[in-house]
């Protein structure tokens, strides 16, 4: 397939290619003399135009080029003349399947021109502006899927469709997009929205690649072969969409994991505090323990202490008074009555002291 | 591990104590009684403690013999000792007493090497120098000197159940505290102001120490047996009599203050034939009283010059704490009764053990002293400019303040610039018509050909961990010099 089969579609206005049906009527009517079409402006502004006839009329007319002002005006009257840009993606099929090629370059980039000031009102498209250093290929893929949403909507198709068209005539012609891939993206694209399958649809893509009726068994052989492709690829899709969900799972589960990760550290921190703090404690109940010891030693020296203090110290002393006392001639025995009174007492205190301390 | 401990060095008795477990042990001698602060150079041997203190035949502190009694009372005098027959420096049997207490104490597990040491208010640099002194030959560093009577208050309110209560009933009151020691009695009157207590004026007084009393009482009873046996002249003591005569007077005090009257009864105490030979006197507690009343009297009057140094009275003070071993003793309670009344006057169960307790916790809470009142110079214009700020933490051991500060001699017609250094009477009064009370005065001399404010006159403070402060200054010009030593700082300190 070479990129001179490719023509255009019109739906659901009949294809622009011309009509093999004939008339079984009486003789034809005279039809009055046609002017020549020699501006785009002209082609737009003339209801039902035919793209290769005006294409002759600029050949005979010795019109090479268009100019920036019939541009800019056959663009104003884009909208209203060429609602589902059927008309521009005939211009480009008939320019692409003219003999010499003449108006190929010139056409291709009024089309392209005109596709882009279409298609940029499109905001999913909007946003690839800028995607020039990526290959051809992607560009088109891309260019695909922005039309995903209109190519599902019966009444958006037709202009989706003849814009994707255009703009693959002009990639193929004026950046050698293998056609295989206009196919396989179109094909896809369309048989995503389960239309393939019918003839109708199958016709478009016919007359897309130049083929006419008679290429639709074509086109269907060669679909049959890219099919398996297509199969192979979108299985190789549908396994990249498995392998991200379960990328996404195993995120999934790695979030979970990482969360049971944290509640087990918090667990381990929260555990290894709680050691620490049983181990000050321990340590706090070691010291108390050491300090009970210090504390029972201390006291029992002290009781030992003032007992031994009072015995040692006053008592001696209050006895050899009493002994001193009764030996001396005469004895003192009111002095030693004294100071055993004065034992007596000193005794009960301690033992008082004793008591109360115990 | 070494601790670090409160350690009270008395002028009759001495105790290390320290806090463990949240309680304050006092590591006292075998009687359980705090160690005599004396000591017996036998031979080559040194006595220290109770053994010690059994040699001593007069009750008066001081050299007998081979016998020291009291030895903190020589400390800074500059004087070396003779103690039988040897030449001694005043820190040796200072070191050889904190030395023994340091033994001691690692005797009942409790090895320490250094210790927050208290000291009396009157105790001047040298003293202070010299003690340090003392530590460092028993190996001991003095972490931190602290006032005896505000180591007392510390120790009270730092073991008070009801310590906030405490706390917010005596806010901005004034607290007086006494330590009525052996030697000496020593005053402070303070303020508690949020939990900072603050000295606002000390005061010392060593002539009514315990051991007057024992001295007198001793006299009066040799008196009284020499009146009743009717000998006029000089009989002599057999040998070893006095010191049994000291003991058995120190045991009559005691029991005097438990009974109305008691008997001193020495055997063969005169070198005499016939009853005078033994020695039975009588004594009521009227006598003692009687004869111990001019002390008495004396240290009150230390107490009432004390408040009428700030212009105060004893009902402006909210709490009267008293300690050391003679506030036991019944006059002088019920003085103190008399003057601040019961409810203001609080009882210590340990009143001989509390300066070493609150030394302990000072130890053990590491609380730092500061500087109550700023240390102030008098302007020219009679405005005062502060040298050292009130609040200034004072060094602890090894550590020192500096401060420099540079003036001009305004009228130096007469030849000098003079300088008066002061406090303010109270701590927190700093306006210039607020009293102040003097530190020191200087003059240098200078040029009295220059103009004014051209000479320049350089003062220096620095303040050592003796809690020492040395003002220096000098002029620039005829490089003139002076320097005075202020010891009778006054201190804060923050309860926890």
């Amino acid at each position: 397939m070479t990129d001179k089969q490719l023509e255009v579609n019109e739906e659901p206005t009949p294809p622009a290619v011309p009509s093999q049906v004939s008339s079984t009527s009486g003789a034809k009517p005279k039809r009055p003399k046609r002017e020549p079409l020699l501006t785009l402006r002209e082609f737009y502004g003339v209801k039902n135009s035919n793209p290769a006839r005006f294409l002759n009329d600029l050949r005979e007319g010795n019109v090479w080029d268009f100019n920036r002002e019939d541009v800019d005006a056959a663009l104003g009257l884009l909208d209203e003349s060429d609602p589902k840009f059927s008309r521009t993606t005939a211009l480009a099929v008939a320019a692409v399947t003219e003999k010499d090629g003449r108006f190929t370059r010139t056409t291709l980039a009024f089309v392209q021109e005109a596709a882009h000031a279409r298609l940029v009102r499109n905001p999913r498209y909007a946003r690839r502006e800028g995607e020039s250093e990526r290959s051809s290929e992607d560009r088109f893929r891309s260019l695909v899927r922005t039309q995903t949403e209109r190519l599902a909507d019966a009444k958006k198709r037709p202009e989706a469709l003849n814009l994707l068209l255009a703009s693959a005539l002009h990639m193929v012609y004026a950046e050698r997009l293998p056609t295989e891939v206009v196919i396989v993206e179109l094909a896809g694209a369309l048989d995503e929205q389960s239309k393939l399958t019918t003839d109708a649809d199958l016709a478009r893509v016919a007359h897309l690649v130049g083929a006419g009726k008679s290429g639709a068994a074509e086109l269907r052989r060669q679909l049959q072969l890219m099919l398996p492709w297509i199969d192979a690829a979108r299985k190789a899709r549908a396994s990249a969409e498995d392998e991200a969900a379960r990328a996404r799972l195993l995120d999934a589960n790695l979030d979970t994991s990482q969360q049971e990760l944290d509640v087990t550290a918090q667990r381990l921190t929260d555990t290894a505090r709680d050691l620490q703090a049983a181990q000050a404690e321990i340590d706090t109940l070691k010291a108390a323990l050491v300090a009970a010891q210090h504390h029972n030693a201390h006291d029992l020296r002290e009781t030992r202490g003032r007992v031994a203090g009072a015995l040692n110290g006053r008592l001696v002393d209050l006895i050899a008074t009493i002994k001193d006392a009764l030996e001396v001639e005469p004895p003192r025995l009111t002095v030693a009555r004294e100071k055993v009174e004065i034992a007596q007492e000193e005794l009960e205190r301690q033992l008082e002291w004793l008591r109360s301390s115990g | 591990m070494a601790e670090i401990v409160g350690l009270d060095f008395g002028t009759t008795n001495s105790l290390v104590s320290v806090v463990s477990g949240g309680r304050v042990l006092a590591l006292t001698a075998e009687d359980d009684l705090p160690h005599p602060s004396v000591v017996w150079y036998h031979g080559t041997e040194v006595v220290v403690g109770r053994q010690a203190k059994g040699q001593l035949a007069e009750p008066a502190l001081g050299i007998v013999g081979d016998v020291v009694g009291s030895p903190k009372r020589y400390l800074g005098r500059g004087e070396l000792l003779v103690v039988g027959g040897v030449s001694r420096h005043p820190s040796d049997p200072v070191a050889a007493i904190l030395g023994y207490l340091k033994g001691q104490a690692r005797g009942q597990g409790h090895d320490f090497e250094s210790a927050v040491v208290t000291i009396p208010v009157a105790m001047d640099g040298r003293g202070r120098r010299d003690l340090r002194d003392a530590a460092a030959k028993a190996g001991i560093g003095i972490l931190q000197f602290v006032h005896e009577p505000l180591a007392a208050l510390y120790g009270y309110l730092r073991t008070q159940e009801n310590a906030e209560l405490l706390i917010q009933e005596l806010q901005d009151q004034l607290i007086l505290v006494f330590d009525w020691g052996g030697g000496t009695l020593d005053l402070t009157l303070c303020q508690l102001s949020g939990r900072t207590v603050t000295q606002v004026v000390n005061l010392g007084n060593t002539n009514v120490g315990g051991d007057q009393f024992d001295l007198r009482l001793r006299n009066f009873v040799v008196q009284r047996h020499l009146d009743e046996h009717g000998i006029r002249s000089h009989v002599d003591v057999e040998p070893n009599a006095d010191r049994v005569l000291v003991a058995r007077c120190e045991s009559a005090k005691i029991e005097l203050s438990r009974r109305a009257t008691t008997t001193v009864f020495v055997p063969n105490y005169l070198r005499t034939d016939g009853p005078a030979r033994t020695l039975e006197v009588n004594l009521s507690r009227e006598d003692l009283e009687t004869v111990t009343t001019d002390v008495v009297e004396d240290g009150i009057r230390t107490i009432h010059a004390l408040l009428e140094l700030v212009g105060r009275n004893p009902e402006s003070v909210g709490l009267c704490l008293a300690a050391g071993g003679m506030v036991q003793m019944p006059r002088i309670q019920e003085r103190l009764i008399e003057i601040f009344g019961a409810r203001r006057l609080p009882r210590i169960d340990h009143g001989d053990r509390i300066i070493s307790a609150g030394a302990a916790w000072i130890a053990h809470d590491r609380a730092r002293l500061t500087l109550a009142k700023p240390v102030e110079l008098l302007n020219a214009d009679d405005s005062y400019v502060t040298i050292v700020p009130a609040g200034t933490n004072l060094p602890i051991e090894n550590e020192s303040y500096e401060q420099e500060l540079a003036m001009y001699c305004v009228d130096p017609r007469d030849g000098y610039a003079k300088f008066h250094f002061a406090r303010p009477e109270w701590p927190a009064r700093l306006q210039a018509g607020d009293r102040r009370m003097p530190y020191a005065n200087l003059a240098v001399a200078v040029d009295p050909g220059a103009k004014p404010l051209y000479e320049r006159l350089n003062v220096y403070v620095s303040i050592d961990h003796d809690l020492v402060a040395e003002v220096r200054t000098r002029s620039s010009l005829f490089e003139d010099e002076h320097r005075s030593e202020i010891f009778d700082l006054e201190f804060g300190m923050r309860i926890p």
